[in-house]
């Protein structure tokens, strides 16, 4: 962890100037969690700005923590769309919100700043915030993103049989009918490539669409 | 601040707690049986953590108001919120701004209007909101508070855990709850040969993932999230099957690398089946390796085998196993207490242990899944709830997966808990809210209204649905069965038991009542209308539910049915024993009531 000791939360609602802040422990040092909750709290009360819209909560999904604490989950949705917090990335690869994480005083000066001045935020791209799109694709380039990327996923979407017979290397057999039940069986993770192969695309269609509405982000159909 | 933090796991004096007893039917001290689903008003999706006591007196008012406590909804429970963040001399204590008259104070005032008291807390440290009030270590202390306080119904969480990566938990404590990778065994009665995991070893189970020497993965997997089905065994074990000519008292060596993560840990249990039963050699933390790849030997682990073949068994449960034993020090201290209380325990640790596998041997509920909504209300706020969710925060996320729990409930067991209901939030419609009524119903969950009841007045919108006598009749029926699908537009073969998650499907569920009726209900789960006609019929309902039903064969045989609608209270007959609907509004549903006409 750092040694740098963090900011408490007196100091963060001092810098914002925000009057009548709620909660307690105000000597406490600064959480990651607690300055997202502090910002939202502040942004939409004094401010007034109007959250982001619920539906758009899936780009925040990114965040392998997001969902770790209940009462955090809309404040730290909040100040990620809107740019004001970035999330961290860890030595795994993992996009992470990192809520127990102290906040120092060099970071608090830059929330604070992003918080009361919204023109030195940088949102979320607005291609990330809506649902993306499926992307096609060809047997090779789909190979090489299999290769750079050992948790990209390949789903070969045909009957067990023409499986069988030869498929493309590191595929997984999911016929259709059985992919559209539980379209979680695309992995875990939903940030990685995630392709469909079949004989014509029109299955890969329809299970790409799928992986898309149920929050896989990059998602792929041979054609 | 003395920490009274135990230092490792709970050492199993006996077998109680273990994963190979889950099924024996025993039961913790404590626990309380034959009891049906509870109902009542739980502050988190009204409130969240602006409880207070004043808005608690307030809910009693109009739950006595609404006549709602004659309908069955009796537990008033407080959730997170309401305690100082620090412990008063060791004890928990009130938040003074929030609750000024205390615990007691709430608690007389709800059980002379004839209600119950609920309240809340958590097998880890701290409570997940943070304050450090957890029972972990306390359990004797807070037994008294709560008796003290006179509750009736408690829902205990499982933030900071100390024995499992669980929410803001140690990521580290995973080691507790996975084995080390494992390459191989050797056992002394054969000196020079090593057994290969991948050879030799056999897998029993799920989740166990081979690689090219070794194997990983041995443990339980967390099930919070919406993405496996809860049907299947959920952990994995290493076996060897070994053929001793002599019984005796033999050494084995596991080679073994050790980690601190999900998949790869470092505590292993050593199990043996032979003729002589099952019997455990070794349960606890191995001397960690350099790294997860680097292998090493185990110091020996003497075991008595018996002569024939033995099976030894690598594993780890303590997913399992240390949760249960963290909910049954709680259970087992109120009942040292106090062996006559009535307190209901209602587990809420999201699922992550699979606790329909142990739940029933100490709780009364289990959730199985994370939370069905994070935009709570508060004073003034409706707060918002979805229909559907890419994770767990829609009505059908959680409906998808207990639709296929029914075997793991019952009245001798407990309940499975998709969370309380969101009726009332923004973001869901009329026809929503009926059919997550109706859905909670069928699915013989807990029914625990989260809206502020000040906003409802009798005969209005959101007291007609849950105020419906004849829903609440079927999660309350004697019989004490949760509905099973029977028929889903997305599956054939097995409706009651395939786990589902694609939302644009109709379901069909049945459930068998007391007085020998049967409750279907026909769920358009999808967002847009569907007008192709769904039917079932007596066959069918009879191979699904038959064995569970009063008397299924004068079911088969009845001469007509008489067919009530649960919402328009429109009865028809039906003479050939086919139920039908033509058609299904987004999100809506049929219920209907069939009985036998003599």
């Amino acid at each position: 962890m750092t040694d740098k000791a963090g900011i408490t939360v007196r100091e963060f609602i001092r810098l914002l100037d925000y009057k009548d802040a709620p909660g307690e422990s105000f000597d406490a040092v600064l959480t990651r969690s607690e300055a997202a909750k502090l910002v939202h709290g502040f942004i939409k009360k004094v401010i007034g700005e109007e959250d982001v819209d619920v539906s758009l909560w899936h780009a925040a999904g990114v965040l392998k923590d997001l969902y770790d604490c209940r009462v955090c989950v809309a404040d730290i949705a909040e100040v990620y769309l809107k740019g004001i917090m970035t999330p961290l990335v860890t030595k795994s690869g993992d996009i992470v919100f990192a809520l127990k994480e102290p906040v120092s005083y060099e970071e608090a000066k830059s929330i604070a700043a992003k918080t009361l001045d919204a023109s030195k935020r940088t949102p979320v791209k607005a291609f990330d915030l809506s649902l993306n799109t499926l992307k096609t694709t060809d047997k090779e380039t789909a190979l090489s993103l299999i290769t750079q990327n050992e948790r990209a996923v390949l789903i070969d979407l045909r009957m067990p049989a023409d499986f069988e017979a030869g498929h493309m290397k590191g595929a997984v057999n999911i016929p259709l009918q059985e992919y559209v039940k539980n379209p979680y069986l695309a992995g875990e993770r939903k940030d990685v490539p995630v392709i469909f192969f079949c004989e014509k695309g029109y299955k890969s269609e329809i299970a790409g669409n799928l992986a898309l509405s149920m929050g896989y982000k990059d998602c792929y159909a041979i054609v | 601040m003395t920490s009274k933090y135990p230092e490792r796991p709970t050492v199993f004096n006996d077998n109680s707690y273990r994963f190979d007893n889950f099924d024996d039917g025993k039961y913790i001290l404590g626990k309380k049986n034959g009891l049906l689903p509870a109902m009542g008003w739980n502050s988190w999706n009204a409130f969240g953590s602006g409880n207070t006591e004043a808005l608690t007196i307030a809910m009693a008012d109009k739950i006595k108001e609404l006549k709602l406590d004659e309908l069955g909804y009796k537990y008033v429970v407080l959730d997170d919120g309401c305690y100082k963040p620090e412990r008063v001399n060791g004890e928990l204590s009130n938040e003074e701004t929030k609750f000024p008259h205390g615990f007691r104070f709430l608690s007389d005032y709800l059980h002379e209007k004839g209600l119950k008291f609920g309240m809340y807390n958590d097998i880890g440290t701290n409570l997940c909101a943070g304050a450090e009030v957890g029972t972990c270590g306390h359990e004797a202390t807070d037994a008294a508070s709560y008796l003290k306080w006179g509750i009736d119904f408690i829902k205990v969480d499982n933030c900071y855990y100390l024995w499992d990566n669980a929410t803001f938990s140690n990521a580290e404590n995973a080691r507790y709850v996975f084995t080390p990778a494992i390459r191989s065994i050797k056992i002394g009665a054969y000196t020079d040969k090593v057994f290969s995991a991948t050879e030799e070893g056999k897998i029993r189970g799920n989740g166990i993932e081979i690689r090219d020497d070794h194997v990983r993965n041995i443990g339980t997997f967390d099930g919070t999230g919406p993405m496996h089905s809860p049907v299947y065994l959920r952990s994995g074990e290493l076996t060897f099957d070994v053929y001793m000519k002599t019984a005796g008292e033999y050494n084995l060596f596991v080679e073994y690398a050790s980690g601190r993560k999900e998949g790869c840990g470092n505590w292993l249990q050593v199990a043996i089946n032979n003729s002589e039963g099952t019997s455990y050699w070794y349960d606890d933390l191995l001397k960690e390796t350099a790294s997860t790849t680097e292998f090493e030997w185990s110091e020996a682990i003497p075991i008595q085998f018996a002569e024939g073949v033995n099976t030894i068994r690598l594993m780890n449960h303590r997913r399992q196993e240390n949760t249960l034993a963290s909910y049954a020090t709680l259970s087992e201290e109120l009942y040292k207490q106090d062996p006559g209380n009535e307190i209901l325990l209602s587990i809420c640790e999201w699922g992550k242990t699979q606790p329909q596998n142990w739940g029933k041997k100490v709780g009364n509920s289990w959730r199985i899944l994370n939370d069905i909504t994070f935009c709570v209300g508060s004073d003034g706020d409706p707060g918002k709830g979805n229909w559907k969710s890419d994770y767990t925060t829609g009505v059908t996320s959680q409906y998808n997966k207990a639709v296929v729990m029914d075997e793991f409930a019952g009245l001798d067991k407990g309940w499975n808990d998709p969370d309380m209901m969101m009726i009332g939030m923004n973001g869901l419609t009329d026809t929503m809210n009926e059919t997550h009524m109706a859905m909670w119903c069928m699915l013989n969950s807990p029914l625990m209204l989260g809206l502020d009841l000040r906003r409802v007045e009798k005969g209005d919108k959101i007291y007609n649905v849950i105020a419906n006598k004849e829903l609440i009749a079927l999660n309350q029926d004697a019989l004490g069965i949760q509905a099973k699908r029977i028929f889903s537009t997305l599956e054939k073969d097995r409706p009651d038991t395939e786990y589902i998650t694609n939302i644009d499907r109709v379901d069909i569920l049945a459930k068998p009542l007391s007085d020998n009726s049967v409750a279907l209900s026909f769920i358009n789960v999808s967002e847009a209308d569907k007008n192709e006609g769904y039917r079932t019929d007596v066959e069918t309902i009879i191979k699904f539910i038959g064995p569970k039903m009063v008397n299924a064969d004068a079911f088969k045989n009845a001469k007509s049915y008489g067919v009530k609608d649960l919402f328009t209270g429109e009865t028809t007959t039906s003479n050939d024993g086919v139920f039908k609907v033509s058609s299904l509004k987004a999100c809506g549903n049929v219920t209907l009531r069939i009985s036998v006409n003599d």
